[in-house]
Parts: structure tokens; sequence; C-alpha cells
């Protein structure tokens, strides 16, 4: 119990010492600024699947 | 002579005591005036974890895109096989829309409206990368710290349902 309270503890200051450094960082970008329009992941499921499509239709 | 339990009760008493102080500090701030900066680094934080999800994961979808292929014979086999990618990819893109979404009430705090549209946005927002997570342990792969110090920064914002 009181070791689960530390941990507890030492994992909630860690995270504000997180925010509080987060906070000195002078110019934060704004999450457009960061994010792309599409993620390159989402292109490659679609070009995954457009060639999965093409291999398997093909086959019949 | 202090016991060494003794030391380690004072540790936590002054590190509590620090915790305290600092979130204390942190909602007086929220309660004065437009978001404080921490708001504006956490929400970039968060999408700079994002993209290294997105890094990540794009060439390993294009290796099991291939490797289904292999496996499959049929393209409804092939789309059970590749599920877990599209569930992780449809995460993904759908913790991207949370983060746009606390962006714009962030911004509509900024510019006079209350808090409440930005405070209202941040449990959507934990429960996508919340989903994000589950996604990328469903495929086996490692949760990047970025995601996990994300949801961290995240869920000290707030709490609550994500209604909508």
């Amino acid at each position: 119990m009181g070791k689960d309270l530390l941990k507890l503890v030492a994992t909630l200051s860690g995270l504000i010492y997180e925010i509080v450094s987060a906070g000195e960082d002078d110019d934060p970008q704004r999450v457009q600024d960061i994010l792309p329009t599409e993620f390159r992941t989402s292109l490659s499921v679609k070009r995954a699947e457009l060639r999965a499509a093409r291999k398997f239709r093909s086959q019949r | 002579m202090a016991r060494t339990s003794d030391l380690a009760f004072l540790a936590w008493a002054q590190r509590l005591a620090w915790v305290s102080a600092l979130g204390g500090a942190m909602l007086a701030l929220v309660g004065c005036g437009g978001p404080p900066s921490e708001i504006q680094s956490a929400l970039s934080i968060t999408s700079r974890a994002l993209v290294v999800v997105d890094e990540e994961l794009s060439p390993r979808a294009d290796a099991a895109g291939l490797e289904c292929e292999d496996s499959s014979e049929t393209l409804a086999e092939w789309r059970g096989c590749f599920r877990g990618w599209k569930t992780a990819d449809a995460a993904l893109t759908n913790a991207g829309r949370a983060l746009r979404l606390a962006q714009l009430a962030r911004d509509g705090w900024e510019q006079g409206s209350d808090s409440g549209s930005f405070f209202a946005a941040v449990p959507c927002l934990l429960v996508a990368l919340e989903e994000l997570a589950e996604g990328l342990e469903g495929l086996g792969v490692e949760i990047p710290e970025e995601i996990t110090g994300a949801l961290g920064l995240i869920g000290a914002l707030g709490g609550g349902s994500c209604d909508g």
C-alpha cells in the first residue's frame, strides 16, 4: 500500500514536471503545424488495399 | 539517527507537498483568463507523438499488406489478415481529429470563449489516445514512450466522459 502510494506520487510528480517543462517551451507549435494533412499510415493502408484488390480480382 | 523508513517517508512527504503546490498553481493559472501555455505545449507534444507513431507504423503497414497477400487465398482472407492495421490506422486518424478539435477549442478559449469546450474535448482526446495504444498493442507493436507521455499529459488536463 505504502509502496503503491509512493509510486503514484512519483508518477504524478513526473507528469507535473513534464507539464511544467513543456510550458517552458517558448514557442510551442500548434497542432496543425505538426500533424500532416493525412498520415503516411493511411496512405500505406490505402496502397495495400488497392494492391490486394488488384491481385485477388485478377485471380478470379 | 533517522531510520531508512523515516527518510523515505520524509522524501515522500516533500514530494507530495511539491506536487500539491504545483497542482494548485496550475489550477490557479487555469482559473484566470485564457489558457495557460502548458496546454498548448501538451497539445504540441501529443501531436509530435502521433507523428512518431505514424513514422513507425507506415512502413510496417506496407510490409504487413504484402505478408497478408502471401498468406491469403482470397480478398476476404486478406482483409481478415490486415484488419488490425485498418483498426490502428482508424485510431491514429481519430486521434489526429480529436487533437485538431482540442486545438480549436483551446483557440476559442484564448479568443474569449470559456474553457468549457476545451475541457469537454479533453476526455475525447484521451479516449482516442487510449484506443490508439490498444490498436498498437493489438498489432504487437510496442507503444512508443511518446504516446505514454502524451497519455499522461492529456490525462493530467482532466477526465470525464467523451460525449459525442
